[in-house]
């Protein structure tokens, strides 16, 4: 518990920087799912192997931000999904849930370029 | 039989004090030693003591023989251990002290004047192994480990299971009173074992129990040898307790057996040359490498080998074996590589059938293979199937290959460069040319990729690994660095994204996945570097620390300098994810994953843990903008000699 917590106060954090470009959705989600989906990704791991604004990692699994699947490939991957990945059946992950998932990654901005990264350059 | 002086300087065939117990218990009854009256005239007619019985009575231990008033001697077999260790060249030991080895200890320390070697004192066994274990991936040659017997080699036995995987040499020395009659009451049964060896004898190259200073001095030069000559993986020797603690006549030498020079096995020509015309005919080679660069001019070779036939390299990090500054390099391409060759040429691979298929890890197994049918696949080496033992299986997957060349890497590179530049017909060289184009223009887009993955989280907190590991970068680019960790669970950022240009950059990981060896082996990489002048850091993983601590005093009191950035991300994450996945394979959810599983409540502060063991330290830092002045200050500390720690708040991979 405690260190969900953590993680969401985290989470909150980076969502709110100033050095983030916004990334403005189609047509942007309630309030409630992006939270709801935050809660979401941290209670049912998905954070572990993707990264707590969906980065990704070569070790453990891909980006999920920035672009964002589209959702009936996002819904068929997290059932019968391909390779290693673990399943999430709706019986632990409804297909609501699983919409605000993709409203919370959905509402993570866009990264910087590297060019205008120092440490990147 | 050694012969001793008696005190009034003549010398006698006396037998030592434990050895003339022993052989009073044989003799039985009526045995008298000039000098000592029998203990019978001193007591009432008894009934004679039965054979076997020692005769250490009350009236014996009255009127004892009179060398056993002698207490003191000028040297012991213990001395002579330490000469054979000074022939070795051995430049440190390291240990945790231990009674078993108390005699040599203080030979090491007083007759050999703790100097070559040099005793390192380790807060635990698993830790002066580790030690040993970076040692000698960074120098080039072994250390030896003094470890206490039974407990001591069950300490140390994980960390010597890593060495012997990552077949890497390493020298253990270990004690025992085997001895019974001699052995004090109490602990000393309790540590003292029939064949001290056995709890690793089965991941351990050999092993020996000498019963005499003469055959010490054999079995620990051939120990030796063994452990440096390819397949290389530790040796064992039991130093008995008699053999350390027996006095030495003044005067008497024993000599110490000429360690030969070692060479390493090669393939065989014959094979070598058709894996060479194989690797020259092949229109989609890759060339896969694994443990196999142990210096500078093995790694000059392969590239020497895949300039020539312009084949693309996967290095796949036991050693680090080809520059990822160099356009042949596709490691990060090696998924469809493998797919489409025609011909896999791998050097030294650990685990080849691995990375020729894929199983998955779901409620049914499957495997699929991951090559195009009809692919032809070579390998040199002397992994598994060359030393494998039944026991442990690091042998892996048994995997099939047109031609299997039984020779070392490195020993076997220069016939089979020959061979493949007298292979290449003048009129192949344009297509292998054009083939090398292509080649770069595909490295081209390799490192803009991976600059542009590293900006996603760049901000966040926790620190994502990206950010964490180019803060890292730009604080010791300019300087001759080593990195001395492993770096998959930081997604490899550092292979991506840093320059590894040089053989020394690198020493690869765990061999056998044992948690607990990136903090001892980066304290003993760091050992080795330090005379060269090159900075040493490791990616410490947090969980990996809390195992064995107390290698940070180590370094501290032993100053080497070793800079830590503890990767904190307050889990074992691996094993989350194992329980993540068999919950999710009953239907449970994954909320409960982190029972038994994360390193929380309260959290670890890991400065506070370095400093109580003199180690400078900074953090935790969690603000990714307070992170480059920090590992600057510590940069700093390790450049005057003395270890230091940032600790990182970061994400999981």
């Amino acid at each position: 518990m405690v260190l969900r917590a953590f993680i969401i106060g985290a989470l909150a954090g980076v969502l709110s920087s100033p050095a983030l470009a916004p990334q403005a959705a189609a047509q942007p989600a309630p309030a409630t799912a992006v939270a709801n989906g935050q809660k979401l990704y941290v209670a049912q791991g998905c954070y572990e192997c993707h990264g707590m604004v969906g980065q990704g990692s070569s070790f453990s699994g891909p980006r999920l931000a920035s672009p964002v699947m589209p959702a009936a490939g996002f819904v068929k991957q997290l059932r019968q999904p391909r390779y290693e990945m673990p399943p999430y059946s709706d019986k632990v992950l409804s297909d609501a849930q699983v919409g605000d998932i993709i409203a919370y990654l959905q509402s993570i901005p866009r990264p910087a370029a590297a060019d205008s990264i120092t440490l990147l350059k | 039989m050694a012969k001793t002086r008696d005190r009034d300087g003549s010398a006698q065939n006396q037998v030592g004090r434990r050895r003339f117990m022993t052989g009073a218990a044989v003799a039985g009854v009526g045995l008298t030693v000039a000098g000592v009256a029998p203990a019978q005239e001193a007591t009432p007619a008894a009934a004679p003591p039965k054979a076997g019985v020692p005769i250490e009575t009350a009236a014996a231990e009255q009127h004892p023989p009179a060398h056993v008033d002698q207490l003191t001697t000028g040297s012991t077999g213990s001395d002579y251990m330490v000469d054979v260790l000074k022939s070795l060249d051995i430049q440190y030991i390291a240990s945790n002290p231990g009674s078993t080895f108390r005699a040599l200890q203080e030979s090491i320390i007083n007759y050999g004047g703790n100097k070559m070697p040099e005793f390192l004192t380790c807060c635990h066994e698993e830790s002066a192994v580790g030690i040993a274990h970076g040692y000698a991936k960074a120098a080039g040659k072994p250390m030896a480990t003094l470890l206490h017997g039974t407990v001591g080699m069950m300490h140390g036995s994980m960390a010597i299971y890593n060495a012997y995987v990552d077949r890497v040499p390493i020298l253990v020395l270990t004690g025992n009173a085997g001895n019974a009659t001699n052995r004090r009451p109490g602990v000393e049964w309790a540590h003292s074992v029939q064949d001290g060896a056995s709890l690793v004898r089965d991941f351990t190259k050999w092993d020996d129990q000498p019963a005499s200073l003469d055959a010490f001095g054999n079995s620990l030069v051939r120990a030796y040898k063994l452990a440096v000559t390819a397949p290389q993986a530790p040796t064992v020797i039991v130093a008995d307790g008699d053999l350390q603690e027996d006095a030495l006549e003044e005067g008497t030498t024993l000599r110490v057996p000429r360690l030969s020079k070692v060479t390493m096995p090669a393939g065989d020509p014959n094979a070598v040359r058709e894996a060479a015309k194989l690797l020259v005919a092949a229109e989609n080679p890759v060339i896969l490498v694994d443990r196999y660069a142990r210096s500078a001019e093995g790694m000059a070779m392969l590239i020497a080998l895949a300039e020539a036939v312009q084949a693309p390299v996967c290095d796949l990090g036991a050693r680090m074996n080809f520059p990822n500054t160099h356009y042949l390099n596709h490691s990060e391409r090696r998924g469809p590589l493998v797919a489409e060759a025609d011909v896999i040429f791998a050097i030294e691979p650990v685990d080849l059938w691995g990375t020729m298929n894929r199983l998955r890890d779901q409620l049914h197994r499957t495997t699929q293979s991951a090559t195009k049918p009809g692919v032809k696949v070579v390998s040199i080496g002397l992994g598994g199937d060359f030393m494998a033992k039944s026991n442990y299986q690091d042998f892996q997957h048994y995997a099939e290959t047109d031609l299997a060349i039984a020779g070392d890497g490195e020993a076997t590179m220069p016939g089979l460069l020959d061979a493949v530049r007298q292979a290449i017909a003048a009129d192949r060289r344009s297509s292998l040319d054009a083939r090398g184009e292509k080649l770069k223009k595909a490295f081209a887009g390799i490192r803009d990729r991976a600059r542009a993955e590293a900006t996603y989280g760049w901000d966040a907190s926790p620190i994502s690994t990206a950010r964490m590991c180019m803060e890292l970068w730009n604080a010791i680019k300019d300087s001759d660095w080593v990195l001395a960790s492993e770096t998959g669970f930081q997604s490899n950022w550092p292979k991506r994204l840093w320059s590894f240009d040089k053989q020394h950059r690198h020493i690869g990981g765990a061999g056998g996945a044992g948690v607990g060896y990136g903090l001892p082996s980066s304290v003993g990489a760091a050992l080795a570097n330090r005379d060269k002048g090159r900075l040493t850091v490791s990616l410490q993983g947090d969980g990996d620390l809390m195992y064995a601590p107390g290698a940070l005093w180590t370094a501290a009191h032993h100053s080497i300098p070793i800079l830590s950035v503890v990767h904190n991300n307050r889990a074992y994450h691996q094993e989350v994810m194992h329980v993540q996945r068999m919950a999710n394979r009953h239907n449970r959810g994954t909320e409960r994953a982190h029972i038994g599983t994360t390193l929380t409540d309260p959290y670890i502060d890991y400065a506070t843990v370095a400093k109580g063991m003199g180690v400078y330290s900074i953090g935790p830092i969690s603000n990714p903008a307070d992170l480059g002045p920090a590992l600057q200050k510590a940069v700093e500390v390790v450049k005057r000699g003395e270890p230091a720690l940032v600790d990182v708040v970061s994400q999981p991979r």
